[in-house]
């Protein structure tokens, strides 16, 4: 009899759950460790941030189904990684504190044969000042968020039907955010949503971003093939900018932010502050604060973790200019530099390097937008790292170790930009790899056969189609793992 | 550097474009297609 105990229940967390329940027989213990008591399906809070859906629609609670599944459960917040044991434990273990109503506060030690650390990343409004719910601005990170960021909006667009002026700031609230899909589709939401309540002309719409033009989304840009054809998706998302009448600030870092005013910096070391009336601006990520313990209670975190508190995998962490990185500096198999019995998937892996080239202003402010690891690339890392631990309870030490290297994996993005079964709209994206691989694919870095873009309705319902499908699946509904992750 | 960009030189979709992007018979088709090239991928590289 095994223990594996899974920390966080987001995408790879939750994937890796119960795909790894569905693989081992029940006398396999897998417990999961989440703060939280409910799932998100987080590509849909967009809509709950413009009001298009409630917080219910988009997440359901992790109890009823991990007790159908015969899966352990402990809502608890993990801070303390013990990998080698410790005097009063012949296993490693993990020490949590618990978040639900019932057990508050109490702290525990949870032992493992397994550990995947799947805690996704920590919202870190506090890099930049004023950023934030409990300061200046708004999220949508989470579905409380989203949902209080609707109510805000909603007074946005009765002041604009009381013919006041508004302008309405979304993006990056930091130089080194990630996720700049989920700001382009939140801005093109609000964007719609001004139009259908017929305000569009007195608001103005500016997206904010630490990439260096548009379309870049943190991946160094992306060729799209079209007939014959290469698009880059700087001139796909620039058309779209364009039509809609959306403006930009383009390589900029939010320094602090007050009441009504974000200050600035531009990457050519240029300051300004823009004014507004509503902002979304989302935070730039870390890992969760887990502190790492060898058997003696010696602190060993900088040996398990990078200092962005992402943990350390088989990636190549040496230190190289842009120009010398490769798409094999990527980890494939995700387990611990240090704990052979110890993964990371999704979010919570440090990741070697970003994709996009990073740049300094001259005051030496770092403008580089983290690479994205969110959705598809976490479920299948997540599904992944599973079977190779059920693997290896299975068969031992001589078991396949099952790879997943973003270098080696296509992804698919559809990016919402308005909501409506005959009105909205989206921009359906695929890439492959997800890693550029300038020695395979030359310049352009991915295959252009497999790398595509477009915008319609199509992708409106696709986006419609997988927020159903994904959460069905997330459900563990009849023959939920025929879904692809 | 001008800090707020509104890309004047980029191009803008024909009025047949957005027309089409509406249509409800060419969007059934596209979405067909955008399962394919979706399932396509999924067939390549580690999924």
């Amino acid at each position: 009899m095994t223990r594996t105990v899974i920390l966080g229940a987001g995408i790879a967390g939750h994937t890796a759950a119960l795909h790894l329940r569905r693989q081992l027989g029940k006398e396999h213990d897998v417990v999961v460790v989440a703060p939280n008591s409910q799932w998100n399906w987080i590509p849909s809070n967009i809509w709950v941030g413009v009001g298009q859906m409630t917080t219910q629609q988009v997440t359901f609670p992790l109890a009823p189904v991990y007790r159908r599944k015969g899966i352990e459960f402990h809502q608890a917040l993990a801070f303390e990684l013990h990998g080698a044991g410790g005097p009063e434990h012949t296993r490693p273990y993990v020490t949590v504190r618990y978040t639900d109503p019932e057990r508050s506060g109490e702290v525990g030690d949870l032992e493992y044969d397994f550990l995947i650390n799947a805690t996704g990343p920590k919202l870190n409004f506090a890099a930049t000042p004023g950023l934030g719910p409990d300061e200046h601005t708004w999220s949508v990170c989470t579905a409380t968020h989203a949902s209080q960021t609707s109510k805000e909006f909603a007074k946005v667009i009765q002041r604009l039907k009381a013919g006041q002026h508004q302008t309405l700031l979304i993006g990056m609230g930091h130089g080194t955010c990630t996720c700049q899909g989920a700001a382009f589709e939140y801005t093109f939401n609000v964007e719609h949503e001004l139009v259908k309540e017929g305000v569009r002309d007195l608001a103005d719409v500016i997206y904010i971003t630490n990439e260096e033009h548009l379309g870049d989304f943190g991946m160094d840009g992306m060729n799209f093939g079209h007939k014959g054809d290469v698009i880059t998706s700087q001139s796909f998302t620039e058309s779209i900018f364009k039509e809609r009448g959306v403006k930009a600030i383009l390589s900029a870092h939010i320094d602090h932010i007050d009441a009504g005013v974000a200050h600035y910096e531009l990457v050519d070391g240029t300051k300004g502050s823009q004014p507004f009336d509503f902002a979304m601006l989302l935070p730039p990520f870390r890992g969760a604060d887990l502190q790492a313990f060898d058997r003696q209670g010696n602190d060993v975190t900088s040996e398990i973790f990078a200092p962005s508190g992402f943990m350390k995998v088989d990636a190549d962490y040496s230190p190289k200019p842009y120009e010398d990185w490769l798409a094999s500096d990527w980890p494939s198999t995700y387990q611990s530099v240090q704990y052979d019995n110890v993964w990371a998937a999704g979010i919570a892996f440090a990741p070697p390097h970003q994709m996009s080239r990073p740049r300094t202003s001259p005051n030496g402010t770092v403008i580089a937008p983290a690479p994205p690891r969110t959705g598809m690339p976490s479920g299948t890392i997540g599904k992944r790292v599973a079977m190779s631990i059920a693997e290896r309870i299975k068969h031992g030490t001589r078991a396949k170790v099952h790879t997943a290297s973003m270098a080696q994996m296509g992804a698919a993005c559809i990016a919402s930009a308005g909501k409506g079964w005959r009105t909205g709209t989206a921009a359906a994206m695929t890439v492959f790899p997800i890693i550029p691989d300038k020695q395979k694919y030359g310049s352009a870095g991915r295959d252009t056969k497999q790398t595509y873009g477009e915008i319609g309705l199509s992708a409106h319902w696709m986006k419609v189609m997988l927020h159903y499908l994904f959460i069905y699946k997330a459900k563990a509904r009849p023959f939920w793992y025929l879904i692809p992750e | 550097m001008n800090a707020i960009e509104q890309f004047p030189d980029a191009r803008v979709p024909s009025a047949r474009e957005v027309q089409a992007r509406g249509n409800l018979i060419v969007q059934m088709w596209r979405f067909t297609i955008l399962n394919l090239k979706m399932l396509r991928m999924l067939t390549h590289g580690h999924h």
